[in-house]
């Protein structure tokens, strides 16, 4: 997505011949008096021309920036417009259509047209007062962008008439047209306001512009500028005449009366409506395609061979331009856009550049300074750079031009420490060499140089520097400190006061105060003495590499370990500030209330304020680099390796350059960066923004896009999101343009993003998308109700199932029970019974054949025992087929037994029965007899009762029997272990367990037993099929 | 002398039997047979004064037997000797043309009493069974239609089974056997059925 990015200088050298500006110089020093004094000896030295230095290559500055082409994401086209509007958003008019850049990527600016109108070219871009952007087609349609379309065209939708023409944007922010058809025409708050006439129109207008005079300017395609003043009443038209070239391409405003004309044959200048011809020789005959003025009164000349730039100094109030800057621009330019940081963007066919104008302006080493470490440096007054490279020489660069000072004895391979100045004069430390002074004079360069022969203290000088008394100081390396005052020189040590003899560092101010810095601390002359600051006063351990004394007389001392500052003889040390600013400090410059920072690993600039109140926040801090056109993120030492010039730029002397700064650069706040959504990617598919955005349910990764909308500094946006109900505060900053998240369960949510600026606030607009994740079925309320309800009821289901099963089962057993227990009836009475009555008969004979006596009476008494035997047995046989069917009433057996009981015992007893009677299973009936048998015999042989009552239930859920009595109770023990025979209780259990029933006995020594005795409905009843009843009835007879 | 045929399926009983009448002076048991068929067979053969004839056997029920006996002999004496108390049966037998209805634990002390009675012409019920059957004289009989609805009932059918079998309809199925309910005095359907067995109405 990104373009490469060409920052560091890869176009070649420029071969360029030097421009006149040079040449005058050269004129200068050339009519210079030729003063020869050869003197090692501090003898002042005037350099003829031929003595300076050898002429490098020309050095050219470099900002940042950036090509896009259609291989790098350009969409493509002839670009004919660009604009900003206020969201940040880049909007560039090509052949090709309207195209959107956000510091990402190009997209269509027409996203929600159909492609035909999307391609359509869009040839003038302009955005009003109220931010609204507008756009012209190559017919001079008039059109409106309202999200993500382009409405019109305007104001008479449908007729398609040339109404446009070339747009532009006057003074008060309406727009301005010159059409053929509609005339001169302003379109203010959607009306629009017809100034000329279409009558009176030149044929094809190419450009229209307002002069701040009120003045409207018309230019032609052939016939040169048309003056309209509406100010009268009556519109007056008026040709310009005189012009030598007729074919306008665009007109800039520069001043209340000055337009620049940019023809197909050069620059032309009107200044109250008189004509400058030849603006500036170098854009004769060329192409005029495009012309820009900046926020700096600047202005930008596109032509077919690159970008000039007229810095507003150069230009005169009648728009002749003294001097021009080309930049490093090689294809056709086609139109030039400021954006509102003051970089320049420059279309051209197929491509677009970003122009980091508002940046840092670097001379890059490796592209013509001849060391990658510049050391000291120092700006004169006469705007020429100064700087001592680490390893050699010492050099000037002035005009974009290197040259190799070698006048004083200075060789290449001569090392200058430091580099002072002021009053026309250069002072330059040297290493074993003492110190060399350069004044800069018309005639030449004179030099000086000072040894300890005149008085110095040492020929190695580390540091110096010239106060604005012209008084000198020079720090030695091992012995102390040299004044050079009215033309004597003194030496201060360690004697008088100083921490160390070596003097790393020397600074200080207009009103004659003095700082140096040793390896050993600070020290400040007062009163002729000096006062020393060391690590007990506060100071920062490490010695001190550099020092700044500010106007309000607060001094930052840059040391090894970091920053403090000296206020009021107090060392303070900003303990809050980040923590880069505890490394290495190499140099310390003041601009704007701002410290610009060099260490070993960054350049940053932190808000004076912040540091004096140890207080940071977001935007008092800011680290630079490579994108904003450093040659490199490190310092370099030197005495000094950063300094502010006369004009308020600030020079950096880094690894692998120099840069510069222009005064007013990052000076304005960063401008908050608009935070947009691009939708949600739920598993691979895009959802994009709205007001009602529904995710289907069960989606696994959910990933928020975003971008911050930022033309300018795309790299430095960081962003924080959060996901409401989720997250419970923002995310770390991140510079990611998209987050994932996993299983966001169903419900409402909203996700927000704000982005931050380089400066590190949280300004812009949040960015929010509220959402909903639909339940998946499952996860619905009504669902997870109907749920319990289905598993309720399936619980229950199975609960009926397995109740059934078992009664089935129960069924089954008590029928085969029954069966067996027919059979066995069946085979007594058919069998044994009847065999039984046979032998009888047998033994009737027997009986008869006995004589009278007492034999045959003994043996009449036991065939009649043996009748009762045989009855008793035919009733017990009886019985196994009465229980199954013939007496179905368990209440009257009950009550029949209990009375029997009853009528031998002193207890009552009574029987209630509940419910309707229902048909018991036989078999059941017949085991809760037997039970409740057992459990009648209990209550009235063991209890001690006196009363007795049994209670029959019938539901249809559950058939019951209780027999409580008030008697003594049954110890607990024997309740447990159920003392096997006593009182059959195990034997009831075991019944009861057999049938499926529930026997239950409560009691308590004297307080009564209640034994319940249930069995559920389902197994209690008899449900069988009535032939299965039938079946086991059937056998008796 | 009385020639007595002695019909059970049960052999000790015969045999206990045998050995009573093998005392008596007066009477001969000249043939047995084990069931209704061979009964029919051996009193051809014999032409016996007096049948001992028991009721449940194999191949040929007691009643079918006397009903056969009978209607090629209308003379034929035949005494029944059962385990049954049901009014039906006695009925039943009494209509077929039993003399006497014995049961069986009785066989001991009135046996010879009752076949000596018989063969002089007389008809004997002894008093348990007599007591019986009145309890059960006033009341209605079952219809023909009555009885085949119990039988489908005992046989565990439903009404709407029973409608299906007998081509009637549920609602006269319903009223059949309201009326058997109320001539037997039941409670419900199966202890119509309990009832029916008992008395002999219905068999299965």
């Amino acid at each position: 997505m990104r373009s490469f990015l060409t920052k560091t200088g890869k176009t070649s050298r420029a071969v360029n011949a030097p421009h006149s500006e040079f040449t005058r110089v050269h004129l200068d020093w050339r009519h210079g008096a030729v003063l020869v004094a050869l003197s090692w000896f501090a003898l002042p030295l005037i350099i003829p021309r031929p003595m300076f230095g050898k002429v490098e290559d020309k050095v050219i500055p470099r900002q940042s920036h950036e090509i896009w082409d259609v291989a790098a994401g350009f969409p493509g086209g002839y670009v004919y417009s660009m604009t900003q509007t206020g969201d940040g958003y880049l909007w560039i008019g090509t052949s090709k259509g309207l195209f959107r850049y956000d510091g990402v990527g190009f997209v269509s600016g027409r996203e929600s047209e159909s492609s035909a109108e999307k391609d359509s070219p869009i040839v003038g871009l302009v955005v009003d007062s109220n931010g609204q952007l507008w756009a012209t087609d190559n017919h001079n349609h008039l059109f409106q962008y309202t999200r993500g379309r382009l409405v019109g065209p305007l104001p008479d939708s449908g007729k398609r008439q040339n109404l446009a023409g070339p747009v532009n944007r006057t003074s008060d922010g309406s727009l301005l047209f010159a059409s053929e058809a509609r005339g001169l025409v302003q379109y203010k708050r959607g009306a629009a306001l017809v100034l000329v006439g279409s009558s009176s129109i030149p044929g094809s207008p190419t450009a229209v512009a307002q002069t701040m005079d009120g003045v409207f300017w018309i230019g032609t395609r052939d016939a040169g500028v048309f003056r309209v003043n509406v100010s009268r009443g009556t519109p007056e038209i008026q040709h310009v005449a005189g012009l030598p070239h007729t074919k306008i391409n665009c007109l800039l405003p520069i001043e209340a009366s000055t337009l620049l004309l940019g023809t197909d044959s050069g620059l032309l200048t009107l200044h109250n409506g008189r004509l400058i011809k030849e603006s500036h020789p170098k854009l004769t005959g060329r192409e005029i395609r495009a012309l820009a003025s900046s926020r700096e009164r600047d202005v930008w000349i596109g032509t077919d061979n690159g970008v000039y730039k007229a810095e507003a100094e150069d230009i005169a109030k009648d728009g002749k331009i003294h001097s021009l800057i080309r930049l490093a621009v090689r294809f056709p330019v086609t139109s030039l856009f400021e954006d509102r940081v003051g970089d320049l963007w420059i279309g051209g066919p197929e491509m677009i550049e970003r122009y980091g104008a508002s940046g840092f302006a670097t001379y890059f080493s490796s592209a013509g300074l001849p060391s990658s470490n510049c050391g000291s440096i120092y700006v004169d007054d006469e705007e020429s750079l100064w700087f001592a490279p680490r390893d050699g020489g010492l050099f000037r660069l002035a005009q974009n031009l290197v040259q190799q000072i070698n006048v004083g004895g200075l060789k290449d391979d001569d090392t200058v420490y430091s580099l002072a100045g002021g009053g026309h004069e250069v002072w330059a430390a040297r290493k074993d060499r003492g110190i060399t002074r350069v004044r800069l004079s018309p005639g030449g360069l004179r030099v000086s140089n000072y040894t300890q022969m005149d008085g110095l203290a040492e020929n190695s000088v580390l540091s110096i520097y010239r106060a604005p008394d012209g008084t000198v100081w020079a720090g030695t390396v091992h012995e102390g400190l040299s004044r050079f005052q009215d033309g004597s020189w003194h030496t201060f040590t360690t004697k008088d006061g100083l921490p160390s003899n070596t003097i790393s560092v020397i600074t200080g101010n207009a009103s004659g105060k003095i700082f140096v810095g040793t390896p050993d601390g600070l020290a400040e002359l007062r009163n002729h003495r000096w006062v020393s600051y060391a690590t007990h006063d506060g100071l920062p351990p490490g010695g001190i590499e550099s020092l700044l004394l500010d106007d309000s007389g607060t001094l930052w001392i840059g040391t090894a370990k970091g920053i403090s500052f000296l206020q009021s003889g107090t060392v303070h040390v900003p303990v809050n500030a980040p923590h880069v600013l505890f490394g290495e400090i190499l140099g310390i410059a003041e601009s704007h209330g701002w410290l610009w920072i060099t260490t070993g690993t960054h350049v940053l600039r932190v808000r004076c304020s912040a540091l004096l109140n140890n207080s940071f926040e977001a935007g008092d801090y800011r680290e630079f680099g490579i994108t904003e056109g450093l040659p490199s993120g490190q310092g370099v030492k030197g005495s000094p390796s950063v300094r502010v010039d006369n004009r308020g730029r600030v020079w950096f002397s880094l690894n692998e350059g120099i840069s510069v700064l222009q005064p007013s650069a990052f000076t304005r706040p960063a401008f908050p960066v608009a935070t947009r959504l691009d939708g949600i990617l739920v598993d691979g598919r895009l959802i994009e923004p709205g007001d009602h955005v529904r995710v289907p349910p069960r989606r696994h990764r959910f990933t928020f896009r975003y971008a911050g909308v930022n033309i300018s500094d795309p790299e430095n946006v960081r962003y924080r999101y959060r996901l409401e109900n989720v997250d419970s505060a923002w995310s770390e900053p991140t510079a990611a343009r998209e987050v994932d998240y996993t299983n966001v369960p169903p419900g409402q949510f909203q996700f927000d993003v704000i982005a931050s600026n380089a400066d590190g606030r949280w300004s812009g607009q949040e960015a929010t998308l509220p959402f909903k994740v639909l339940p998946a079925y499952w996860q619905t309320r009504w669902f997870q109700v109907v749920s319990l309800a289905a598993l309720v009821l399936g619980a229950w289901g199975l609960y009926r199932f397995r109740l059934r099963q078992m009664s089935a089962r129960m069924d089954l057993r008590h029928a085969e029970r029954l069966e067996e227990r027919s059979r066995i009836a069946r085979e007594l009475h058919d069998t044994l019974l009847q065999s039984f009555q046979g032998l009888m008969l047998r033994l009737q004979v027997v009986s008869d054949l006995l004589p009278k006596g007492g034999a045959k009476e003994e043996f009449e008494q036991t065939l009649e025992r043996a009748d009762q035997a045989i009855a008793e047995g035919r009733s017990a046989v009886y019985g196994l087929r009465a229980s199954t069917s013939l007496t179905s009433d368990l209440a009257q057996a009950v009550k029949a037994l209990g009375n029997e009981l009853a009528a031998q015992d002193s207890a009552a007893f009574n029987l209630v029965v509940e419910g309707a009677t229902l048909d018991l299973h036989p078999i059941i009936r017949d085991e809760f007899y037997r039970i409740t048998r057992e459990a009648l015999r209990n209550a009235f042989t063991h209890a001690r009762a006196r009363h007795i009552e049994a209670e029959i239930t019938y539901t249809q859920r559950l058939f019951r029997l209780r027999i409580r009595d008030d008697g003594e109770g049954i110890a607990p023990a024997t309740l447990e272990d159920g003392r096997a025979g006593h009182y059959g209780l195990r034997g009831m259990h075991e019944r009861a367990k057999q049938i499926g029933a529930k026997l239950t006995i409560w009691s308590q020594v004297r307080a009564g037993t209640e034994i319940e005795l249930s069995i559920p409905g389902s197994i209690a009843y008899d449900t069988r099929p009535r032939r299965s009843a039938a079946a086991a009835l059937k056998e008796a007879r | 002398m009385i020639r007595i045929l002695s019909v059970d399926d049960h052999p000790l009983l015969r045999e206990g039997i045998a050995a009573l009448l093998g005392k008596q002076a007066d009477m001969e048991l000249i043939a047995e047979a084990s069931n209704g068929r061979e009964a029919l067979e051996q009193f051809r053969t014999h032409r016996p004064d007096i049948t001992l004839m028991d009721l449940q056997m194999p191949a040929m029920s007691g009643i079918d037997a006397i009903g056969a006996i009978r209607g090629e002999f209308p003379e034929a004496r035949v005494i029944v000797l059962t385990t049954h108390a049901g009014d039906y049966h006695v009925f039943r037998a009494l209509k077929a043309g039993a003399r006497a209805y014995l049961l069986k634990g009785m066989l001991r002390k009135e046996l010879l009493e009752t076949i000596r009675a018989v063969h002089a012409g007389q008809k004997r019920l002894s008093s348990e069974i007599a007591a019986e059957i009145a309890e059960h004289a006033t009341d209605d009989a079952l219809t023909p239609r009555e009885t085949d609805v119990l039988c489908w009932i005992a046989r565990g059918n439903a009404n709407k089974e029973i409608a299906a079998q007998l081509t009637l309809t549920e609602e006269t199925v319903k009223a059949h056997v309201k009326n058997i309910l109320a001539k037997l005095g039941a409670h419900d359907r199966t202890h119509a059925v309990t009832i029916g067995l008992k008395r002999g109405i219905i068999e299965l």
